[in-house]
């Protein structure tokens, strides 16, 4: 019995070792870290739809020569310990050759330095302007950073429009606090008066405070640096409560779906940076397209990074190799990428992209007002 | 600083204020009760909230049959969550029950995403969306309808309680459940309703809030915790407290947030806390919970 036991197990064994090593050769295995579950679990559902489009489409093609492309994804549960443990998680345990990381740039800077010590390539879609400065050789950017969304919202306001007296409201986090440093400084350097700059925490229902504030401070412009789209729509139902005091400019939170399916009818008006606009070059109809096909329903601009993300990274591997230090140099070479955020023209940083897209929000959609080119660094 | 800015700010920090005071009063009743602090009182607001969008946008229910349906059911919800997360350790220390109400709670936020979605939803507003202009100051209707209505719940509860022999013996089951028991009352029964009404007064909030908040799983966790410090700022355990404390948190908010800091909002309601448990731990209106305990 005990003869018949061990050869049982044994048998298993071998079975299981046989039925997964070919499976481990012939599959390409990237890791995806996108927030399944808690307060971001809206923009994860997202993210996900667009990096599944691109990675069915990778596949129907063939994958990486001959080879499946497997992504694995891994809560980061929105937290920044989670978005830690779910890098090592998919390094460590699921053995990925390269990532697609996260959107929100307070759990890129925990991952950071853990990405640095595996030396492993992470697509990302945070925008704080610090993140690829930071020598840290293995982040790429797929999104404008704030840099280049701040300095587009100056030199709209400077250029565009009569306002001189600008106030600021932001999210309290590095996200928010990042891009008002920047607004501010760029307010500062063209010759505009900031009368005053008031912030919130994330989740926060009541803005009242924040909004009069800035009416009283004699502001003509707000600039809103937000970070979750569901904030954001209370402050614009709030803003528009208020008698809409000022004329209001916003980060691209301000436009997303998200948003402006939870404000409405406040947003109207409503000027805001947004990475793209869509259907502005011929890969972004067809992902329109794709997508709409795919899930029956229209695109979140927010989230497409992802789809981009996995894109440019897969076609990294298809000229390196499965090295990573190859697959770096080869993203770093990737110039003239037609993505559906734009074109992308790497930098040594690893920023993808230099140009932004001012638009205003009508009859619930954002429409283009201007490609603000504010050149690459 | 302008008249017109401090009223605003005063409605605005009633209507909030008004919330905290209605989940406070949801806290310290189960508390007098079964003394017990149910973590999931946050969650009494989540549920309800989810419940009448659905009903709104699924089977478009009007309005007043939304809301009547909604508080029977949250009426029903209360006794069940009491038989599940109360009832069976009735017997045992408060810890098991404390534990068992932070495990509904994580249960409901986590049942909530699973049926109702991650998304943010919007619930529609029984007031018109724009804003009553009242000669410069702009007031949100929704803000008074908030503020009507728990004052409506107030005056109801004191009737209930005062006058009424269902509300006495609730009381008296409150203040000494072996002396009522003696006395021939249903002690279980008046528990369960008890956790019923508390229920309900989390639909009054959720249903109130929603159109303001837009409902999300995550909607009752900042606004457990508010309330939880307002019971204890008002007096822990004191029913006038609870809704004193409350409209207190609520309205200093604002103006701390106004006139010293935005970034600290969430911070102010901590730090009287903190302030109030160091200089006066029996809460503005308590008795002396230190020498009780």
């Amino acid at each position: 019995m005990r003869r018949f036991v061990c050869g049982m197990l044994t048998a298993m064994v071998a079975v299981i070792l046989i039925a997964t090593a070919p499976a481990g050769a012939q599959e390409i295995r990237l890791g995806f870290t996108p927030p399944i579950t808690g307060a971001s679990a809206a923009e994860g559902a997202l993210q996900i739809k667009a990096i599944d489009l691109a990675l069915k489409q990778i596949n129907a093609a063939g994958g990486v020569n001959g080879k499946k492309i497997n992504l694995i994804k891994v809560d980061n549960q929105s937290t920044n310990p989670g978005a830690l443990t779910a890098l090592q998680k998919a390094v460590e345990q699921e053995k990925v050759l390269a990532l697609v990381g996260s959107v929100k740039s307070t759990q890129i800077l925990a991952m950071s330095d853990a990405v640095k010590t595996y030396g492993v390539p992470m697509m990302i879609g945070g925008t704080n302007a610090t993140l690829t400065r930071q020598g840290n050789p293995w982040l790429f950017r797929i999104r404008p950073d704030d840099s280049i969304a701040a300095a587009a919202m100056v030199k709209y306001i400077k250029e565009e429009t009569q306002f001189t007296k600008v106030g600021i409201l932001h999210d309290s986090d590095a996200f928010g606090t990042g891009g008002a440093d920047l607004v501010e400084k760029g307010v500062k350097a063209v010759g505009l008066t900031l009368v005053r700059r008031e912030r919130y925490t994330t989740k926060e229902k009541d803005f009242t405070a924040q909004l009069l504030s800035l009416k009283n401070a004699g502001a003509q412009i707000m600039v809103l640096y937000g970070t979750n789209p569901e904030d954001v729509a209370v402050i614009q139902r709030q803003y528009r409560q208020l008698g809409s005091p000022f004329k209001y400019i916003g980060s691209p939170s301000s436009q997303m779906k998200d948003a402006l399916n939870l404000s409405r009818e406040a947003a109207e008006g409503i000027i805001a940076v947004a990475d793209f606009v869509p259907g502005q070059s011929e890969v972004n109809r067809k992902y329109a397209d794709d997508y709409k096909k795919e899930y029956n329903e229209v695109y979140d601009t927010t989230s497409a990074w992802t789809y981009d993300g996995l894109n440019i990274l897969v076609a990294a591997i298809k000229k390196a190799g499965e090295d990573r230090a190859k697959i770096r140099e080869a993203i770093l070479a990737t110039q003239g990428y037609k993505g559906v955020l734009g074109t992308f023209n790497f930098t040594p940083n690893g920023d993808g992209l230099s140009e932004v897209s001012v638009v205003q929000i009508e009859k619930g959609v954002p429409k283009l007002l201007k490609i603000v080119n504010v050149g690459a660094k | 600083m302008d008249l017109a800015t401090n009223l605003q700010m005063v409605t605005a920090g009633l209507a909030m204020g008004s919330i905290y005071a209605l989940v406070a009063l949801g806290f310290v009743l189960i508390f007098n009760a079964v003394g017990v602090v149910n973590f999931a009182q946050g969650e009494f607001v989540m549920v309800p909230a989810f419940v009448a969008v659905w009903l709104m946008d699924v089977l478009h229910l009007p309005f007043p049959l939304t809301y009547l349906v909604t508080v029977i059911f949250m009426g029903v919800f209360g006794i069940v969550f009491q038989r599940i997360a109360y009832y069976p350790l009735r017997n045992r220390t408060f810890l098991p029950v404390i534990i068992a109400t932070i495990g509904v709670s994580i249960f409901l936020k986590n049942g909530a995403q699973i049926v109702f979605g991650a998304e943010p939803q919007l619930m529609h507003r029984p007031t018109p969306p724009d804003v009553l202009n009242l000669s410069g100051v702009f007031v949100d209707p929704q803000y008074i309808v908030i503020i009507v209505c728990t004052l409506g719940l107030l005056v109801f509860q004191y009737f209930f309680f005062e006058k009424t022999s269902l509300g006495k013996k609730m009381q008296a089951t409150a203040q000494d459940k072996d002396m009522a028991r003696l006395l021939g009352i249903r002690v279980a029964t008046m528990i369960a309703i008890t956790f019923a009404y508390s229920s309900i007064l989390g639909a009054a909030a959720g249903i109130l809030v929603g159109p303001i908040f837009y409902v999300t799983k995550e909607m009752g966790g900042m606004l457990g915790l508010k309330a939880f410090c307002s019971t204890i700022v008002g007096g822990f355990g004191n029913v006038q407290g609870a809704v004193l404390g409350g409209i207190f948190l609520g309205v200093v908010e604002v103006f701390a947030a106004y006139y010293v800091s935005s970034a600290y909002r969430d911070a102010f309601a901590f730090i009287i806390l903190i302030l109030v448990l160091l200089f006066r731990p029996q809460g503005f209106f308590g008795e002396k919970i230190a020498e009780k305990a």
